[in-house]
């Protein structure tokens, strides 16, 4: 992948990381900030 | 990703993350110390932290060797942060430590197919990195977690 990409997947991944009211990411929701940074398909499906 | 976490749990987690991104390796002992923990309640804590994905535990000393997007054991990935250093697990990781402590970051990683020094990071929070750099990921999403030190 081009590491533009790699890059919006690591600032959207990881912003509020360690914010205080950090909780942590249901497997839906890290599904959909995958899906909305372009990483779509089988391969970047966590259900297979 | 289902272990219910308990409010322990999440001091447990701030605490690691805050002592990593300031370049600290947090050890059992320093985490026990600076907690007021008891070994049994750590342990436990560490154990939930790991069955929910939020940290892993070495397998050998139980130790935490990765709070993502750290890494407490030296990688390809050395991220600069100011005036001091971290390990980030990956090139993913290199840049989420910028996200993670809205701060800019450097680092350099040799290239895995060439050897060649490419230097990367976040400059007033713009991602930078030579545009024909390109990162390979090898394990899909599924089955990521069945061998995260490989992923």
């Amino acid at each position: 992948m081009p590491v533009a990409q790699l890059a919006a997947l690591g600032r959207r991944w990881y912003r509020g990381r360690l914010a205080p009211d950090w909780q942590p990411r249901s497997l839906e929701a890290s599904q959909a900030l995958l899906e909305s940074t372009g990483f779509t398909g089988p391969f970047w499906s966590f259900t297979g | 990703m289902s272990a219910a976490l308990i409010p322990l749990d999440f001091v447990v987690r701030r605490h690691l993350l805050t002592a990593f991104a300031s370049g600290a390796t947090p050890t059992r002992g320093l985490v026990l110390q600076a907690l007021a923990l008891d070994y049994a309640q750590l342990s436990a804590s560490y154990a939930r932290l790991a069955e929910a994905h939020v940290v892993v535990l070495d397998s050998g000393t139980g130790e935490v060797s990765m709070a993502m997007p750290f890494s407490a054991v030296p990688t390809a990935f050395r991220v600069v942060v100011g005036d001091h250093a971290v390990w980030a697990t990956c090139a993913w990781d290199a840049f989420g430590i910028a996200a993670a402590l809205d701060q800019d970051v450097s680092f350099t990683t040799p290239c895995p197919a060439s050897g060649a020094v490419i230097a990367g990071g976040v400059r007033r929070g713009v991602a930078f990195a030579p545009l024909t750099t390109v990162a390979y990921v090898g394990v899909p999403a599924s089955r990521w977690w069945d061998d995260i030190d490989f992923t």
